[in-house]
């Protein structure tokens, strides 16, 4: 007896350091990318950089490993703006940390932390050689840098559970996303645990109509209880178009924030109704080149006249080997009663221009 | 599949009548236009840079089509018969693979290498592998369990390798036109018929050394 407990654990001593999971090569996978931008604005006043900045946006590592057949662990690492901690200077995050698990390709389970899969540019907002601007669309993820009293229609990362799937109908294909997640808020680290009870619940669905139109929709629905907020709630539409070299992407969300309504005065409205919207044109040719022109507007308060805020970019983008490089002209302007009627015309004009590596 | 044309000899062919050297010449140059074109598509098909799609005799599926292929190069399926299936191929550049991407995927490289920065850089897995020969590529599907690999179709596979999908074959040049009777064969000094030599065998594309594909061909399912 005595000497099968030596031979076992003789037997563990060699062989478990060797398991199946250890890594090979072939199971990881590192990409990433890099942008460095220059930015400088071109009218006296505005949101813009008038002192002509560059800027080392980002390095941005992606980690994939492939545990076993059914499980994939992948991660996202970021460091921004020349992130030195010591002097409090720039900024590194996690982008995103989870565990795969497949059943099948219709039901795949994601537990860690995620983007919140809501339209087009969140899981991809800092990836710049994913789209052709040289920053995300503001409109549908930051409208608050195009518009002051705009909020965020929903949340960039949550911490939770995610079931996705793909899965072919005929010569079409859709996919979809359905999470939970702790709340967005501050009062606690949402990462780590939910400042109450409620959940956030995104989910959005896409179909590809013979790889040529796209259209999704996605919704957002959280309870953060913070910042004067009870509720909010966002849906969004995307619409995208292939025809030969031409694309078009259409991309609209709607948002609703109920207020705490114990922290209002008696005249405040119980609630914020915001829209935003970007259309965007490209023709891709063969060498690489792609011109493009994209607007974007931002309702911060559907029920407020006049506060809204308006860009146009206009641009191109120049693919060279691994390399990406950006140029757009980005011209920005406000109805009278958005914050943008602070500048000079209630405009402003910027030049943007970044050079991408993604590999 | 073999095609051949015969022509034959002109040289007795329209010289008994007024005008007949024009008729003659005519004939010819049609004749020639004709075969011509027909060797052009011959030689068209055959410059066509096939693919074949390869993988180890256990592999769950014996058999891909193009709309499985499809969903797995654009890393919508990853199982396939129940197993994991991973995608090894050469560079995008590579005119076998740009082919299979422009016939089987529907997308120009450039399209397909930025479809996959989108998916990759939002976490939804990793693209096909690229590998920078076809024996770095057949090693791993070799030494790895549920993996193919999309390779240059005239490849002589090693043992233990077999195709599980071809380049659809390309349809063959029009049969060639009748033979053209001389109505009055009149003995003259010959006259060499100018398009003779580019009537050589038209091989169909995928000749590939390989054993036939199995004609079933299971709907991707999860395992």
């Amino acid at each position: 007896m005595r000497r099968g407990y030596v031979k076992a654990l003789l037997f563990a001593a060699i062989y478990l350091p060797n398991s199946a999971l250890a890594l090979d090569w072939d199971s990881i996978s590192l990409n990433g990318y890099t942008s460095f931008e220059f930015e400088s604005q071109l009218t006296d006043d505005g949101n813009g950089d008038p002192n002509h900045s560059f800027d080392a946006d980002l390095i941005d590592l992606v980690f994939n490993f492939q545990i076993t057949d059914r499980t994939r662990a992948a991660a996202d690492m970021t460091w921004e703006h020349g992130a030195a901690s010591e002097d409090g200077r720039g900024n590194v995050a996690l982008e995103y940390a989870f565990v795969e698990y497949t059943v099948s390709d219709l039901f795949r389970l994601q537990v860690g932390k995620m983007f919140i899969p809501f339209g087009v540019f969140n899981e991809v907002h800092t990836a710049k050689p994913a789209f052709l601007a040289v920053k995300e669309a503001a409109a549908t993820n930051k409208p608050s840098r195009l518009v002051d009293g705009a909020r965020r229609f929903f949340p960039r990362w949550g911490v939770g559970i995610n079931i996705r799937g793909d899965a072919p109908v005929g010569d079409s294909s859709f996919d979809y996303d359905l999470m939970i997640t702790n709340g967005e808020q501050e009062e606690t680290n949402p990462y780590e645990e939910d400042n109450n009870g409620a959940k956030s619940v995104t989910g959005r669905m896409r179909f590809y109509l013979a790889d040529v139109v796209r259209l999704g929709v996605s919704f957002n629905y959280d309870k953060p209880q913070f910042d004067g907020i009870e509720r909010q709630t966002a849906i969004g539409l995307e619409v995208n178009i292939r025809a030969k070299n031409f694309e078009l992407l259409l991309e609209g969300a709607y948002g609703e924030f109920g207020f705490i309504k114990s922290e209002l005065a008696e005249d405040d409205p119980d609630k914020q109704r915001q829209m935003g919207g970007l259309a965007q044109l490209s023709y891709g040719f063969d060498t690489g080149t792609t011109p493009y022109v994209q607007l974007q507007t931002v309702d911060p308060n559907i029920d407020v006249d006049e506060d809204e805020g308006y860009s146009v970019i206009t641009g191109v983008n120049q693919t060279f080997d691994a390399l990406m490089f950006k140029l757009e002209h980005n011209y920005v302007v406000g109805n009278d009663k958005s914050s943008l009627a602070a500048f000079s015309g209630s405009r402003f004009h910027e030049i943007k221009a970044a050079v991408v590596l993604g590999f | 599949m073999t095609y051949c044309t015969q022509s034959r000899p002109l040289s007795n062919f329209g010289t008994g009548v007024p005008g007949g050297g024009r008729v003659r010449r005519a004939l010819a140059a049609i004749l020639f236009v004709v075969v011509g074109l027909m060797a052009a598509q011959g030689a068209e098909a055959q410059e066509a840079p096939p693919y074949t799609v390869v993988g180890t005799t256990d592999l769950a599926a014996k058999g891909f089509d193009d709309q499985t292929l499809a969903r797995l190069m654009l890393g919508r399926a990853r199982r396939v018969a129940g197993q994991r299936i991973a995608v090894v191929m050469l560079s995008y550049e590579t005119p076998a693979i740009e082919a299979f991407l422009k016939q089987v995927v529907e997308m120009e490289p450039r399209r397909y290498e930025a479809y996959w920065r989108k998916r990759l850089f939002s976490s939804r897995g990793t693209p096909p592998r690229v590998v920078n020969t076809v024996k770095e590529a057949l090693s791993i599907v070799a030494r790895t369990p549920g993996t193919i690999a999309i390779i240059p179709a005239a490849t002589p596979l090693p043992d233990g390798l077999h195709a599980v999908a071809h380049a659809a074959v390309a349809a063959p040049p029009p049969a060639p036109p009748a033979p053209v009777t001389a109505p009055t064969p009149i003995p003259t000094a010959p006259v060499v018929a100018p398009m003779t030599a580019p009537v050589a065998p038209v091989v169909a594309p995928t000749t590939a050394p390989v054993a036939p594909v199995p004609p079933t061909v299971p709907a991707p399912t999860g395992g």
